[in-house]
């Protein structure tokens, strides 16, 4: 007990943030009245507080120990795990730990855990939406949990899980690395993670946000309190990512094992490069937009008031200029994913391999090009829309690259349907659907029907659950057994891939005819005609929501229980499959790997794609 | 592979792909179109849906037959033949979605053109003031000063419809015109459309603007310009009539309440908010102690202070007794509490 609220770790650092917290808020209250001001708005005292607050968090957490170590001119020159924590068994998931494996698995647990409240919050509206007229749900209460929703599902959610967990996991031991460039780093972009999604939870609470998502001015200047802790919450999110992305960058461009060239790179790693390069690029937009729309509220700025001379479009381009590049962030490592099971469980290799590494990079320029399509509606200048018409309609070439060679790769293979397999196919088949609506959805004239209707919620939810989710538990499923040693069982992995794939036709299908026929989105009610059809979508949601209980219930057993797994079960060929199962502490202890070949030869006899070397004495 | 498999192959992906479409193209995706550019708009989606059909089919029948076709044999144990690509295929998957997009990119743009530049009436077009406030819009025709909850047109005349907002964003979609465009505060975006079909429409507010959100419906009619000539001059009439009853009438309707409110005599069916039919007997026992006046003047200006039971709170726009003067404020009062008994 004194050593879990003593020492560094989870528990320390939510007293110190809690601790700095009150620090802040009693200050602010207290030294405003010094200078002759009232006690301060509720918003403001939020915002200012969040600086002790953010500081006495991850002081508490031991984050800052070898930073003020170093200052303070300890005595030792101590590397990285400079502190007695705990470096084995499940209690090293709750402190600072620096090892990018268990960064990876804190940030996977971590995004699954608000998986299941953001799908949580979909069931309670889908059962308030499964007849006509209001139920259970106030007005009030039903914009706040679909945007609670929507944020929560992307940016706590899918980004996370996707770059922070998979990317993290497994891109040093795919490129023959010890960890990424700055584990330290790496380590405070998750523990910022953890704390701007608990601070945005505690917004649901503190007064909520009903703005959606996309929180366009006028309205989410006049939403309640809880949209402060949204902007709040998201901009340290957003510096949680950027530095995720740096050190993306700097690992995969310096850290790569010796003949890894770029045309040997596994295309997950590749995806993983043009996501980093997206986000970098992109989120910092969104925290300038934050911090305007922060000031709207709480200092009485005019950035977004037509009366005073702003202008609300200002923040849809600045808010779609990041979130459209997201999107792309969402998707391009789930792409990786699938090129990196293909080939394994077709056991031939990944077909175009240079087009299909180009293409992520294409799409990651490309996606800058198009943000305005999210306002083909909006009465900005309607010369605009053209361009942002022709991008869009663009990217179609890159996406559609990567499925002819994933198809092609699977033509005369030697195809094997496990678990992982299953839900890359289910990937391809739900992921086109989404795809083909988004032409739709870029001819102008379409788009001037369907935009801000059920047409567009079918579309998104088809690209981020039949692809970024499908790709998710496709990755989950093929390196469990390496991140635990042990093996998933099989049998719940189908149900679980079947009741998924199902659940998701069933809930997003008939959404496309709802939004043609008049149903708009975020709509708390509709008119009685299309009740049949909503409550077929709850019926849908309903199975969706089941298909995580097998998969829950399959990862905990497994884990614990499960049979051991050996290094390579899938006879796969890229780096992280030469090592044990789980790897070694540093990942190659002992060996220095060499990159000689090609990721994917597989029907080449005797191919391979890197070798262990052992090391001489001293290295490590 | 075998010719002969390919061949096979080949017909089935086209004979499901031509079923495909005959599935696709007859079924009803839109609701009645009330304007002439639907057709247009409704040509283009068919177009891309039998592009994203085809595509579609293709792509999921090679999936299928892959994973029948190429599975692996029990004790198959071998890997597949190490093919690593080829270039001129891969040139020819590049290329021709690139013309596929180019093609629906280029009759986007034609269809564009004719449905927001192309002249389409000699006359003038009616130009008809769509003012959007948080929950009821509300519909203003400053050419004939009339001013309605009701969106009425007349065929055959080219529309151009001014939309603003007095608070936040919302959209003005008329599923009926396959076309909606968001009303901004201070700012007039322009719609512009034209009537072909005689019908019951609706108008739905599609852009996020609060807790009213789902309810912001106006009813859309459009009729022959007859018709439409009979409505304008009960409209007018109404304005410059004497008496409280007509005047009266004249207001609930201009202020838009015949959008959420049921009121015989003003023509209002609509059910968001009480039905005010029955006013005259329950105004003076809905609050003990309050006089029936003064109960009726209390929710039009300060809606939120008693709400019926049943009903939810911060729906009903205020304000009220900024958009009128105190004159009209008591005629409108009185109009509810005596004029629609006294029929």
């Amino acid at each position: 007990m004194k050593r879990v609220l003593l020492y560094p770790g989870l528990v320390r650092g939510f007293l110190g943030g809690l601790g700095g917290y009150v620090l802040g808020i009693g200050s602010v209250m207290g030294v405003r009245p010094l200078i002759g001001l009232g006690p301060g708005e509720p918003g403001l005292v939020i915002t200012l507080a969040l600086v002790p607050g953010l500081v006495g968090y991850l002081l508490g957490l031991g984050a800052l120990d070898y930073w003020l170590g170093w200052v303070g001119g300890r005595a030792d020159a101590e590397g990285e795990d400079a502190h007695e924590a705990p470096s084995s068994g499940w209690a090293r998931y709750f402190v600072f730990n620096t090892d990018h494996k268990v960064i990876g698995l804190q940030y996977l647990i971590t995004a699954l855990l608000f998986f299941l409240i953001g799908g949580g919050l979909a069931e309670t509206f889908r059962l308030e939406l499964a007849a006509p007229g209001l139920q259970f749900l106030s007005l009030t209460t039903y914009n706040e949990f679909i945007s609670a929703h929507g944020i929560i599902m992307l940016l706590l959610f899918i980004i996370p899980s996707l770059t922070g967990g998979m990317g993290n996991y497994l891109v040093p031991l795919m490129i023959g690395a010890r960890d990424m460039a700055f584990p330290r780093l790496n380590a405070l972009s998750y523990w910022l993670y953890l704390f701007g999604g608990l601070f945005l939870l505690l917004g649901l609470v503190a007064g909520g946000f009903g703005a959606g998502w996309t929180a366009y001015p006028p309205l989410s200047v006049r939403e309640p309190l809880g949209q402060t802790f949204f902007i709040l919450a998201l901009i340290v999110i957003g510096f949680s990512s950027i530095f995720g992305a740096v050190n993306f960058l700097a690992t995969i461009i310096t850290l790569r094992a010796s003949g890894m060239t770029w045309w040997r790179l596994p295309l997950f790693v590749w995806a993983t490069f043009a996501t980093a390069i997206i986000t970098l690029a992109a989120t910092p937009a969104l925290a300038g937009g934050l911090f305007l729309l922060l000031f709207e509220r709480l200092l009485g700025t005019h950035f977004f008031d037509p009366a005073q001379g702003g202008d609300p479009l200002l923040w849809q381009h600045v808010f779609w200029f990041y979130s459209h590049p997201a999107v792309y962030i969402m998707i391009l490592p789930a792409f990786g994913i699938i090129s990196e099971v293909i080939p394994v469980f077709s056991r031939k290799p990944l077909f175009g391999y240079r087009f299909v590494a180009l293409s992520s990079i294409a799409i990651s320029a490309l996606s800058f090009s198009v943000w305005a399509h999210h306002m083909f509606t909006s009465g900005m200048a309607s010369w605009l829309r053209l361009p942002f018409m022709i991008m869009t309609m663009s990217i179609a070439v890159p996406t559609g690259i990567k499925f002819f060679s994933w198809l092609a790769t699977m033509w005369g293979g030697k195809i094997r349907l496990d678990v992982p397999m299953m839900f890359a196919v289910g990937f391809i088949a739900l992921f086109l659907l989404g795809g083909l609506s988004g032409i739709f959805n870029a001819a102008v004239p379409v788009d001037l029907h369907v935009q801000d209707t059920y047409w567009v919620v079918a579309h998104l939810h088809f690209v981020l659950v039949g692809g970024s989710v499908m790709g998710l538990f496709a990755a989950i499923y093929y390196w469990f057994p390496k991140m635990t040693g042990h093996h998933l069982n099989p049998t719940l992995g189908k149900l679980h891939f079947w009741l998924t794939f199902i659940g998701s036709a069933v809930t997003y299908l008939p959404m496309h005819w709802l939004g043609l026929y008049g149903m708009a989105r975020r709509v708390a009610d509709y008119d009685p005609a299309f009740g049949p059809l909503n409550f077929a979508i709850t019926v849908g949601a309903i199975i969706l929501g089941g298909s995580m209980l097998p998969f829950l219930f399959n990862a905990v057993w497994s884990w614990v229980k499960g049979p051991k797994a050996e290094p390579n079960p899938w006879h796969a060929l890229t780096l992280e499959w030469l090592v044990s199962s789980p790897p070694p502490p540093h990942n190659f202890d002992g060996t220095v790997p060499q990159v000689v070949g090609f990721p994917y030869d597989y029907g080449v006899p005797g191919a391979q794609h890197a070798v262990l070397h052992q090391a001489s004495g001293g290295e490590r | 592979m075998g010719k002969r498999s390919i061949l096979l192959l080949a017909g089935a992906l086209l004979l499901a792909g031509a079923v495909g479409v005959a599935i696709v193209l007859n079924i009803p995706w839109f609701p009645a179109a009330a304007f002439s550019e639907a057709r247009a708009i409704g040509s283009l989606f068919n177009f891309i849906l039998v592009v994203v059909v085809v595509i579609f089919v293709l792509v999921e029948g090679l999936l299928v037959y892959s994973l029948i076709r190429f599975r692996r044999r029990p004790g198959e144990e071998e890997d597949g033949p190490p093919i690593h690509g080829n270039t001129p295929l891969e040139i020819a998957w590049t290329v021709i979605p690139a013309l596929i997009v180019l093609v629906i990119g280029i009759y986007s743009f034609k269809v564009l053109q004719d449905i927001e530049v192309s002249p389409r009436s000699l006359q003038e077009p009616l130009v008809v003031k769509v003012i959007a406030r948080q929950f009821a819009w509300q519909f203003e025709y400053p050419e004939y000063n009339v001013s309605s909850a009701e969106l009425h047109l007349p065929v055959g005349r080219s529309v151009e419809f001014q939309i603003t907002s007095m608070d936040v964003i919302h959209s003005f979609w008329l599923p009926s015109l396959r076309e909606k465009m968001d009303a901004l505060p201070e700012m007039v975006t322009i719609l512009r459309a034209t009537p072909t079909t005689p019908g019951d429409y609706e108008v739905i507010c599609a852009e996020l603007c609060g807790l009213g959100h789902a309810k912001m419906r106006a009813r859309l009619i459009v009729e022959e310009a007859s018709v439409f000539q009979i409505w304008l001059e009960q409209q007018q009439a109404m304005v410059q009539g004497e008496d409280t009853l007509a005047v009266g009438r004249r207001l609930f309707q201009s202020q838009g309440c015949s959008a959420c409110h049921t009121l015989r005599d003003a023509g209002a069916e609509a059910a968001i908010g009480p039905a005010l039919d029955v006013l005259p007997e329950t105004a003076a026992s809905r609050k003990p102690g309050m006089r029936a006046y003064d109960y009726i003047r209390e929710s039009i200006i300060n809606p939120d202070v008693y709400v019926v039971p049943g009903f939810p709170a911060g729906v009903m726009p205020k304000g009220f007794d900024q958009r009128m003067s105190g004159a009209e404020l008591d005629t409108l009062v009185r109009y509810l509490l005596e004029g629609s008994a006294a029929k």
